[in-house]
């Protein structure tokens, strides 16, 4: 909401400066956004009188002036074609800046100097209708008696402070200079005046007004006035207009708009001729349509409020007049509509046609129908001052149930208990009652355009407002409570502490994807869980799986030609789940290009369950599609599938973008949260020294490692402590379909130190069982 | 005698010459050796006058003795002299980069969130992480946001169906654990909130919040200011200012927005806090009496206040970060930097 602070001192005498008023509204809660001046987009724009103009020596449709900009005379070149001698223009001098952003330089038009440029209206940011003294094209001329050499904006009223309000959805009381201007006298303790109106005489008129559903249409009135002379409205009030953001049209118009931001209520001015038959329905629409005064043919479906005319549709009520009852040059006689309208309806007619006006968002809000009758009698006042027409009979008002003040008890314990203050009875009734909330016998009369007030917590707000929240005292709330985080808070913790440590970064990806991403990951499509109302296609269904987020990451990172890097999300998958809550998993996704391969990852993921302490996990051969056929896993901890491991399908990493190999995992929580243990036990130190025997075997190639060592410890349950792989090699010197597997076995027994006998005969156990099982040969 | 000064002169100009430790074992060997001169007196002692014995016997000892140390010295000597020489030939180049295994590193938004929580654990609060779809009831209606409050259109929220949505606020969480528990509760709930707002520099339809809530007998609007004074004090530093202004939520009731001292500034006025020293960091209030009976607590018998944070602009704030996407497109050049 913007307010000319000279118009809001007109409601208050208020004798603070800008900044002082700005920090004491905003502390008190009607927040500040922003001061600025109307004219704050020009600068170094200044009167100047043309002295001279001459033919331009080398272009026809230019001219050479000399201009006098009072402290030296300038030479500007000009296309301009009203321009003439002794004229007062607007002069942009050199490194002056034009309302759109355009900086003026000295230059040469055509081989003759040009030291700045004459501007016309709409290069200082207006137009005709606000400065309608502005001729149709060319450059702004001043009135004789203007100053040169001064600054245009004082001459143009432009250097007003206009203050931005941001108003709460709850308080649509200010959505109008009086609502502001009542915080205002209540915070600085000032009387607040109200303005002067017309006395109106409520009766009937030659019209006949229709509602048709009394909860739609709370309250109607309406107004004849005669004799209608259209014309610009005064200077001072097309000024206030503009520095609230309103352009101005004619006087009847700018005065329905200067009404509505001075009360909140919104006001529409009809031309009377057009209406047929004197008659005017308030209805719903019947899937009609009308052209409003934007232009716009708008279809209405059956929901839409609308005030019509036995024959046709006159406006859409609340949103936007139409333009078959427009105000006009010749308009005669108007009807002035000041009416109640209900706030959900007029808000979802504005969001269904996507118009939202000054009219609507204070519809929206919910106003007090008790404003109705103030704003008609403010309007009609300004007619009548500025001779613009004559009512020409009584005001009709249409209110079946009238709204009454609501009444409130007053408990200042309570108030205080809550706010954990010390604030007396008397301090209490002193602040309510400077926001128009009286006060008797304990009781506080609600007033009908404080809607929001219905409990002790609002009262207290009210208080504590004008009382200081800067006032209430710091302590912190008396509880034995115990801070924590829950196991899998912690674990996912230790997680992202662990895929550091072996140089993980940390991503994070939206929850919402396309539903193009199965096939773009060559996956089968999914019941995902759709948004109805997404931003796009591109994010319209929740994520079931977290390979298209990572992917997308290391494609960034691969074309940007960032090193490789493992990168792993922590993140959560939905699962739809028949009409409940859909299920929110929680899954670990690791993914890494280039040189870190399978067996990288496959380690990190070792690594994270030994730190964990997890030891029943086991990877399993896996099937699928986007992952290389031969070079994938599946992830169990127990007899649960977790999770995936694998290279993923050249096809896949293509649709990505990424020209190199990439490797990915992920891995769902749940299971890790369940196996994860916390307690650990000491075990003794090993007292005897251990034995190490290196065995290198050649096998046919597709035995797995696995099977070899898990054969080799089963030669051995008491003394072999630990079996590792230290090297594989297919090759020269090997047989082709075989490979050479060289193991480090440890043998250690904790009760003696072990001689060469036992060992070697445990030794030589294993060479024959792998030699009987697996057709391996001892490699020499 | 006469032989035995022969010898010294002889067995020193021989060290004296050593040039390496070959040489030096083969002069030790004709020095002392079994076949040395040395020896070969030692081995005629038997043969010279019994009066004269010892003192020559004396003799050849202290000269051997001497020929051993001046060995041992040259040993010495030689064996630096070598090892100084191999030193020279295993010369680095001390400038080259150290070699070390990466360390990774956590996402900027997690190290904030991580930060925050140990603040409000320390504080006595417990963590509960929030879900990312809610009812209608419990993103609207619990909160006291009724069918035609203006905050559900349907132009904020992502809907799945009419009865189910993306939380647009972490808030929905109050209700379910105030449903759950019994006073007293302390609870911080961090998680993802969802808004139709289109991509920009500072948009995003998806990001991060932090929501506190508080219930007990007896919790006013003072512990409220505290609490939140101790945190934005921790977060941010000792040194700032904290302010609360009035504000709306429909949930809460007194509301506040707190503001701190502009990190860009210090306070002294700039573009970010639009000249007013202050910026906005968190919304917060008393619960609203409603949404305490909709949770099935008396507003009567308790009371209680909650707070709600956006994680992605307090990282922006830290971290003077100007860009909101750049939290979501995980450029590791951006992700290494904190």
């Amino acid at each position: 909401m913007y307010v000319a602070f000279s118009w809001l001192k007109e409601f208050v005498d208020l004798d603070c400066d800008i900044n002082e008023f700005v920090e004491k509204m905003t502390m008190s809660g009607t927040k500040v956004e922003t001061v600025k001046k109307i004219g704050d987009k020009i600068d170094s724009i200044i009167t100047g009188k043309i002295l001279e103009i001459k033919n331009h020596p080398n272009a026809d449709k230019l001219v050479v002036t000399k201009v006098d900009i009072g402290e030296k005379i300038l030479q500007i070149v000009t296309a301009a074609k009203n321009i003439f001698v002794g004229a007062i223009v607007p002069v942009a001098v050199h490194n002056s800046t034009l309302a759109d952003g355009t900086k003026i330089k000295k230059s040469k038009l055509r081989g003759e100097l040009s030291e700045g440029m004459f501007c016309s209206i709409e290069e200082l940011g207006f137009n005709k209708s606000q400065y309608p003294e502005s001729p149709d094209s060319g450059i702004y001329i001043f009135n004789d008696n203007v100053e040169i050499g001064q600054d245009v904006r004082p001459i143009l009223e432009l250097t007003e402070d206009v203050i931005d309000f941001e108003i709460t959805s709850n308080r649509p009381d200010c959505l109008s200079i009086l609502g502001i201007a009542r915080e205002a006298a209540a915070t600085f303790n000032k009387q607040l005046k109200y303005p002067v109106c017309e006395n109106l005489s409520i009766g009937t008129n030659n019209f006949d007004i229709e509602i048709k559903d009394n909860n739609l249409c709370k309250r109607y009135m309406a107004q004849e006035i005669e004799d209608i002379k259209i014309e610009p409205s005064p200077q001072w009030m097309r000024h206030r207009l503009i520095s609230c953001g309103i352009n101005p049209i004619n006087n009847i118009v700018d005065i329905t708009n200067y009404v509505m931001l001075e009360t909140g209520q919104p006001l529409h001015a009809f031309d009377a001729e057009n209406i047929s038959q004197n008659k005017i329905i308030v209805r719903t629409s019947k899937n009609e349509s009308i052209t409003t005064l934007d232009d716009t043919i708008r279809n209405l479906d059956n929901e839409m409020l609308v005030i019509c005319d036995p024959e046709k549709i006159l406006a859409i009520a609340g949103v936007m007049g139409g333009q078959s009852s427009k105000i006009n040059s010749n308009t005669k006689k108007i009807l002035i509509e000041s009416a109640n309208f209900d706030a959900y309806n007029i808000r979802c007619t504005s969001k269904k046609l996507k118009l939202r006006t000054d009219s609507s968002m204070r519809y929206e809000k919910c106003i007090d129908p008790n404003l109705a009758e103030f704003a008609m009698a403010r309007v009609i006042y300004l007619i009548k001052k500025l001779n613009c027409g004559k009512p020409s009979s009584q005001t009709l008002d249409i209110y079946p149930v009238k709204k009454m003040p609501r009444q409130i008890k007053l408990n200042p314990e309570k108030i205080n208990q809550l706010l954990g203050t010390n604030i007396s009875e008397q301090e209490m009734v002193q602040i309510l009652n400077k926001i128009e909330l009286k006060t008797q016998n304990n009781l506080i009369e609600i007033p009908t355009f404080r809607n929001d007030i219905e409990n002790d917590a609002d009262i207290a707000e009210e208080v504590l407002r004008f009382y200081g929240y800067d006032k209430i005292n710091s302590t912190l709330p008396a509880t034995n409570i115990i801070g924590k985080k829950n196991k899998s808070q912690i674990i996912n913790d230790k997680i992202k502490e662990i895929m550091i440590a072996q140089g993980g970064y940390e991503i994070k990806s939206f929850s919402f994807e396309s539903p193009k991403v199965f096939e773009k990951c060559l996956m089968e499509n999914q019941d995902a869980v759709k948004i109805s109302n997404p931003l796009g296609e591109e994010f319209s269904i929740m994520r079931t799986n977290t390979i298209n987020s990572m992917m997308q990451a290391l494609s960034l990172n691969f074309n940007k030609k960032n090193d490789e890097a493992i990168l792993f999300e922590l993140g959560k998958v939905y699962e739809k789940n028949n009409n409940d809550l859909p299920s929110e998993h929680q899954i670990l996704t690791i993914g890494a290009y280039e040189k870190i391969d399978f067996f990288n990852i496959k380690g990190v993921i070792e690594k994270l369950f030994s730190k964990l302490k997890i030891n029943n996990y086991d990877f399993k051969i896996g099937q699928e599609k986007f992952l290389h056929p031969y070079r994938q896993t599946k992830i169990f901890i127990g007899e649960n599938e977790i999770g995936f491991l694998g290279e993923v399908h050249p096809k896949v990493t293509k649709n990505y973008d990424i020209k190199s190999k990439v490797c990915i995992a992920t891995i769902n929580l749940k299971h890790v949260y369940e196996n994860t243990i916390f307690i650990k036990k000491f075990k003794p130190l090993a007292k005897f020294p251990a034995v190490y025997r290196d065995i290198c075997v050649i096998a046919d190639k597709d035995i797995s490692a696995k099977n070899l060592s898990d054969t080799i410890y089963k030669c051995s349950t008491d003394i072999l402590e630990d079996v590792k792989l230290f090297d594989v090699y297919e090759g020269k010197q090997i047989e082709d379909g075989k490979k050479s597997l060289a193991y480090k076995l440890i043998f250690r027994s904790n009760s003696k130190t072990l001689t060469e006998d036992e060992i070697n005969s445990v030794m030589k156990k294993i060479i024959e069982q792998l030699e009987n099982k697996f057709g391996a040969t001892l490699r020499i | 005698m006469k032989e035995l000064d022969d010898l010294k002169n002889i067995a020193l100009s021989l060290i004296e010459n050593v040039k390496n430790m070959d040489e030096l074992s083969q002069i030790k060997i004709k020095l002392l050796g079994k076949k040395s001169e040395l020896t070969s007196l030692m081995k005629s002692l038997k043969d010279i006058p019994a009066q004269e014995r010892p003192q020559f016997g004396e003799k050849i000892n202290s000269l051997q003795k001497m020929i051993e140390d001046k060995l041992n010295d040259t040993k010495e000597k030689i064996y630096d002299a070598e090892q100084n020489l191999k030193f020279k030939s295993e010369a680095i180049d001390i400038t080259l980069p150290g070699i070390s295994n990466d360390i990774g590193n956590l996402h900027p938004l997690s190290i904030v969130l991580n930060d925050i929580e140990k603040i409000f654990t320390s504080m006595g609060y417990e963590v509960v992480p929030a879900h990312d779809i809610e009812t209608t009831y419990y993103n609207f209606d619990a909160l006291n946001i009724s069918q035609t409050h203006p905050a559900r259109d349907e132009q904020d929220t992502f809907y799945i169906n009419s009865e189910q949505v993306l939380v647009t606020a972490t808030s929905p969480m109050q209700i379910r654990v105030m449903e759950k528990n019994k006073p007293p509760i302390k609870i911080i709930s961090p998680g993802r909130v969802y808004r139709t707002d289109e991509i920009d520099a500072t948009h995003l339809p998806m990001f991060h919040q932090i929501e506190g809530l508080v219930v007990n007998k007896n919790i006013t609007m003072s512990d409220l200011k505290g609490t939140l004074n101790v945190f934005a004090h921790e977060l941010i530093g000792e040194n700032i200012q904290t302010r609360f202004r009035p504000h709306y939520f429909p949930f809460t009731e007194p509301s506040a927005e707190m503001d701190v001292t502009c990190f860009v500034c210090s306070g002294s006025g700039c573009k970010t806090c639009k000249h007013t020293g202050f910026i906005e960091l968190l919304g917060c209030g008393m619960v609203h009496p409603k949404v305490l009976k909709n949770a099935g607590i008396d507003p009567d018998e308790y009371s209680g206040f909650a707070f709600g944070m956006g994680l992605e602009r307090i990282a922006m704030q830290r971290f003077g970060i100007e860009d909101i996407r750049l939290f979501y497109e995980n450029d590791l050049r951006f992700i290494n930097q904190f």
